[in-house]
């Protein structure tokens, strides 16, 4: 019985690529510069771009989404593999991304008034920001999906989708970041943090769901 | 397993026959012995399925025990409400030892007291009767057979801290 298996297995035999970790970076990096070249393209870099290269914003903004992109990338290579584990100096650029993130808010707390609050959260851009971190999000999950995660034999199928979530998210967002001119970091904590949660949560449904193997 | 992934399809069937008497070691230690040749196909089906996860930068022993675990857990997953317990009443168990001593241990301190008492004691404590039951079955009042177990009980106490004395005292 056995033996007839094994007979099968054989004559189904062909050549496969193995699953490199270059392979993952390539299609991620393709992504990144694509979107970015689309938003930038269509939408222009933001209005205000001398400005924001003298305080910063042009810079710390799309460095907290790239750094947790860098982070998501690194974390999903340590466990696409069966005997995979998560290696604790990949979190490294994660943590820097909270850091900078956390560095902004300190810098920032002055303006944590009631009115700076709604202010900050009640602005009309702020569906636009939403809706174009979602769709590009969307776009490149489904790339990695189809270059990546399908060909993965994880141990742990809701983390790895969770993370291609996270990392399609951050992605969109570093791109959108370079377009879009709110800078406190309310505004991003929700209009930009709330879609690549949404997008880390649909993954990791999706990754539980179809991951196992 | 490098020459696998290129497509050599000997190499590929000298690995798969080298391959099913380890997974089936492995599998015999973990699971009944019924579902081992299942669980041995299943790998070798996921091996196939999945091969191109294999890094050639690393050894193949790692990724294929790590293949055979996800295998075996994901069985034990799927089975887990029908565990299959062999009983060998030639080899009693360490708790069925324990039960015998048990059993001996109250029949000799049963036979210490009058033969109401440990009637009443083995009603009460092992047949777990109330003592209205009891009462019914043996015609003594409920008073009488709470008096009766309670000083039966004390005289059973009593015979068991007369043996400790005397561990202690041949020590």
């Amino acid at each position: 019985m056995n033996d007839l298996l094994i007979d099968q297995l054989v004559n189904d035999l062909n050549p496969k690529k193995p699953l490199l970790n270059k392979s993952l970076w390539k299609h991620c990096t393709i992504c990144l510069v694509a979107v970015i070249i689309v938003i930038l393209s269509f939408m222009g870099l933001r209005l205000d771009h001398l400005a924001a290269m003298q305080n910063g914003a042009m810079f710390w903004k799309p460095l907290i989404f790239f750094t947790a992109w860098l982070g998501s990338i690194l974390l999903i290579t340590d466990i696409s593999r069966p005997q995979g584990g998560l290696k604790k100096r990949h979190i490294i650029p994660l943590v820097t991304a909270g850091m900078v993130f956390l560095w902004q808010f300190f810098m920032q707390r002055h303006s944590f008034s009631w009115d700076d609050i709604t202010l900050a959260l009640n602005h009309t851009s702020a569906l636009v920001c939403v809706s174009m971190i979602m769709g590009f999000g969307l776009m490149t999950m489904i790339i990695i999906w189809k270059y990546w995660l399908l060909k993965t034999a994880t141990e742990h199928p809701t983390l790895l989708g969770g993370l291609a979530g996270f990392s399609a998210g951050c992605l969109s967002a570093t791109a959108y970041a370079l377009h879009c001119n709110h800078d406190t970091i309310l505004y991003i904590s929700v209009y930009y943090i709330l879609p690549i949660l949404l997008l880390c949560l649909m993954g990791a449904y999706m990754g539980r769901k179809f991951l196992r193997w | 397993m490098q020459a696998t992934l290129s497509g050599d399809q000997t190499a590929y069937r000298l690995l798969l026959t080298d391959l099913r008497p380890w997974l089936t070691a492995y599998f015999k230690k973990r699971i009944h012995h019924n579902t081992v040749e299942d669980l041995v196909q299943d790998t070798l089906m996921t091996l196939h399925h999945k091969r191109q996860t294999f890094n050639p930068d690393y050894p193949f022993g790692p990724w294929i025990s790590a293949v055979a675990r996800h295998r075996w857990i994901d069985h034990m997953r799927k089975t887990l409400k029908y565990v299959e317990t062999e009983i060998d009443e030639n080899h009693p168990s360490e708790d069925h030892k324990q039960d015998e001593c048990a059993k001996h241990d109250v029949r000799t301190l049963l036979n210490l007291i009058p033969e109401t008492q440990a009637r009443m004691i083995e009603m009460m404590k092992l047949q777990e009767m109330t003592v209205a039951e009891i009462s019914c079955q043996t015609g003594h009042s409920p008073s009488s057979v709470k008096i009766m177990v309670h000083r039966g009980m004390k005289k059973m106490m009593a015979a068991v801290e007369d043996i400790k004395v005397e561990d202690i005292k041949d020590e």
